[in-house]
């Protein structure tokens, strides 16, 4: 995307609102500015470049005939930034008989309203689809990915995003997202955690699988306007209460919207709707941000195209979240992100002490005892799918409370019986009372898989109490309630 | 009894509100010598209907009584396995999830992640790790109380004295609250702040080849700096799925000795 008026022969630089270089032309980077530069430190290697102040707004006013474009030839047009758009084209792609039509009639309505070089890209992803926009060029300017994987697998590691992963990833020999991606998961999860983790789903051409799209309507926050709003700044106002009672909502706690669709009502009843989505959580401000974007694009849009704005001022605006996802979770009052990073540190540190299969992690599941209702993993993998249902209702499990030591395996334990009745348990070199008990509880054990049945007892002796199997007349111990 | 309302509700919590309640059996005054004050209140939550448990007030225990895990204290569990140690003592840490990892060094390969989201320690919070031998479990300890919220630890029993007392110092700087529990005899003296020992242990639902175990009530006898050479028996309440109730004021005991 290019500023109007912007000159095509000098060193340009566009610097966001702290001052730093967020986009440089090509006369600019052959003097020396890169982006992140602070625009002090640019201006003093290049005296004579131009430097433009970023408005988000503004762009977004100017963003918003392409995205009429676009939405002319595919709805739902999801807004990353002003100048990037992801467009869902699976229903479009039937409509339109393959995906090279789809993307030839898009080029087409662009070419009428954006200026020239826009591109586009095409893949299963996201992400696969934003690398090959950037790859496209003038002469040919979309292209369309048949396999996101084989496509991002020659690709530079430095398309992760982070400078820092990636210069780490070239120091340990891993050039390209190739070599990323051959690399176990769980090797890469447990060295660089969630961040590795998220480059090594990217390599593979994985993206954030996004939810359905069913919008939770109790969610919806909403402000009907009386006398309707006509100006930006009340506007703006607005939107920050919005996100304010968005975010606040307790439903919405633990989890943070990823994208939100804005809808506006005009006082002539012109209905304006508008979906813009985010790669990273988005929160109170960033989100109130976005909303004052779009409703200036639609402001000066229609101001721009020969209209008096929004017709008679805003009377109602309405946020809905649809993406939500545990992903961008708010950190906890205690939390930190250097307490996090040092926890991280230390359980790698004892991973190194102990081994990686010593420091674990455990999820629940489904069974009938307690060895069973654990999954174990180890600590910095992804939690495994559990081989059985939680939800399920496992008639025969073992009521809480659960026993507090479970013994891997089980462990024998003497006890003396009485015309089937536990009277004695030998605990070490010592006899122990039976005070109390109760079974026994038939376990039948799935015969097609050798398991054999058993019957198990809750054993109250005065020096404790234990869950124990017995089979074949022989009594193991499976648990102390401890 | 002197039981005055009972409120009882099915299935996994098992919820009680006594009023007035009398100990009877092994914690009564008699049998404590008479140093027993019985004025138990109601300290179940009524309003817990036993689904909710992370918005739950599960820190009754710890806070309304002596058994207070403060950061960079040492607490000593020392009793055998069956008393309810280990569940009192991933209790205590897991109020410490919301500042980090809970991590617990496993000695025997035996504790139950079960029974410690049980205890109020989320799964995604927990960690356990497995160290048996001594010089490899003290560096473990010394390398997680850098950086986790908190640390229950099984001691060995062959660990060295010296090892010990340079993780109760790494903890008070480091501010990690850290729990002690001995698999075998106790802990060198001057360690912990608090050395919990268990008395006498009583469990309910259980009877001659009948019922299930539904909760047990556990005296305890709570020593060390923190009470300030005194000696406290407190009686705990466990029903398993919620958190553990102390009943408060039920014992103060007089000093039996002087303790550091």
């Amino acid at each position: 995307m290019r500023r109007p008026g912007t000159p095509t022969d000098k060193p340009v630089q566009a610097v966001d609102i702290g001052n730093r270089v967020i986009a440089v032309n090509d006369e600019a980077a052959t003097e020396g500015v890169t982006i992140g530069m602070r625009r002090r430190e640019a201006e003093a290697m290049c005296p004579v470049i131009e430097t433009i102040v970023v408005d988000q707004g503004h762009d977004a006013a100017r963003f918003e005939p392409v995205v009429k474009a676009i939405e002319s030839v595919v709805p739902r047009v999801e807004i990353v930034r002003p100048g990037l758009v992801l467009v869902p084209i699976t229903g479009a792609v039937r409509y339109f008989g393959g995906e090279e039509a789809v993307v030839e009639r898009v080029n087409k309505e662009l070419a009428a309203v954006a200026l020239p070089g826009q591109r586009l890209g095409l893949a299963a992803g996201p992400f696969a689809a934003q690398r090959a926009a950037e790859m496209t060029t003038a002469q040919s300017p979309y292209l369309i990915v048949d396999d996101d994987a084989v496509f991002l697998r020659t690709m530079d590691v430095s398309a992760v995003g982070s400078e820092d992963l990636a210069a780490t990833f070239r120091w340990l020999g891993i050039g390209t997202l190739g070599d990323l991606a051959a690399l176990p998961r769980a090797v890469v999860a447990s060295r660089f955690g969630d961040v590795g983790l998220q480059a090594h789903r990217h390599a593979h051409g994985e993206d954030r699988a996004p939810q359905a799209r069913d919008i939770p309507a109790d969610l919806t926050v909403e402000e009907r306007c009386s006398p309707p709003l006509i100006n930006l700044e009340q506007v703006a106002f607005l939107a920050r209460a919005l996100a304010n009672r968005l975010m606040s909502n307790p439903a919405m706690v633990g989890v943070t919207p990823f994208c939100v669709i804005v809808e506006a009502e005009a006082a002539d009843g012109m209905l304006r709707t508008r979906t813009w989505r985010s790669r990273d959580p988005l929160d109170e401000v960033t989100l109130a941000d976005r909303i004052r974007w779009q409703l200036q694009a639609w402001l000066e849009g229609e101001r721009r195209s020969g209209g008096d704005g929004i017709d008679g001022g805003l009377v109602r605006l309405s946020i809905t979240p649809v993406d939500l996802s545990g992903d961008g979770r708010q950190l906890a009052l205690h939390e930190d992100a250097q307490s996090t990073a040092e926890a991280q540190r230390v359980l790698m540190q004892t991973q190194a002490i102990v081994g990686d299969d010593r420091v674990l992690q455990a999820a629940p599941q489904g069974g009938r005892d307690p060895v069973e209702r654990v999954i174990w993993y180890r600590w910095g993998d992804e939690q495994p799918e559990g081989e059985r249902d939680i939800n399920a209702p496992w008639p025969g499990a073992i009521p809480s409370p659960t026993p507090s030591l479970v013994p891997p395996d089980p462990y024998p334990l003497e006890v003396e019986w009485d015309v089937g009745r536990p009277v004695r348990v030998r605990l070490g070199t010592r006899w122990v009372e039976v005070v109390s008990w109760a079974g026994p509880w038939r376990k039948t054990g799935r015969w097609w898989l050798h398991e054999e049945p058993c019957d198990r007892y809750q054993i109250v002796t005065s020096a404790g109490a234990f869950l124990c199997e017995v089979r074949d007349g022989v009594t193991w111990m499976t648990g102390v309630y401890d | 009894m002197g039981t005055v309302g009972e409120l009882t509700t099915d299935g996994a919590c098992h919820m009680t509100m006594r009023v007035d309640r009398v100990p009877t059996g092994v914690v009564s005054p008699t049998v404590l010598g008479n140093r027993v004050t019985p004025r138990s209140v109601p300290v179940s939550d009524p309003t817990f209907n036993g689904q909710d448990r992370d918005n739950h007030d599960r820190g009754k225990l710890h806070r309304s009584g002596s058994l207070v895990l403060m950061p960079g204290r040492v607490v000593g569990l020392v009793g055998p396995p069956g008393f309810g140690l280990t569940r009192l003592g991933l209790s205590m840490v897991g109020e410490y999830a919301a500042a980090g990892p809970v991590v617990c060094v496993d000695v025997r390969g035996w504790l139950s992640p079960t029974a410690a989201w049980e205890a109020g320690v989320p799964a995604d919070k927990l960690v356990i790790v497995r160290a048996k031998e001594p010089v490899q479990w003290a560096k473990v300890v010394a390398v997680v109380l850098e950086g986790v919220g908190s640390v229950y630890a099984e001691v060995p029993s062959d660990v060295h004295e010296a090892h010990i007392r340079r993780l109760a110092a790494l903890s008070r700087r480091s501010k990690t609250p850290l729990v002690l529990r001995p698999v075998r005899g106790r802990l060198p003296a001057g360690i912990a702040q608090l050395t919990v020992t268990p008395e006498t242990l009583q469990w309910e639902g259980v009877e001659q080849g009948y019922g299930r175990l539904t909760h047990r009530r556990l005296m305890l006898s709570v020593s060390g700096k923190v009470m300030r050479g005194m000696t406290t028996m407190i009686e705990v309440e466990d029903d398993g799925a919620n958190a553990l109730h102390m009943v408060p004021g039920l014992a103060v005991a007089a000093a039996r000795h002087a303790n550091g």
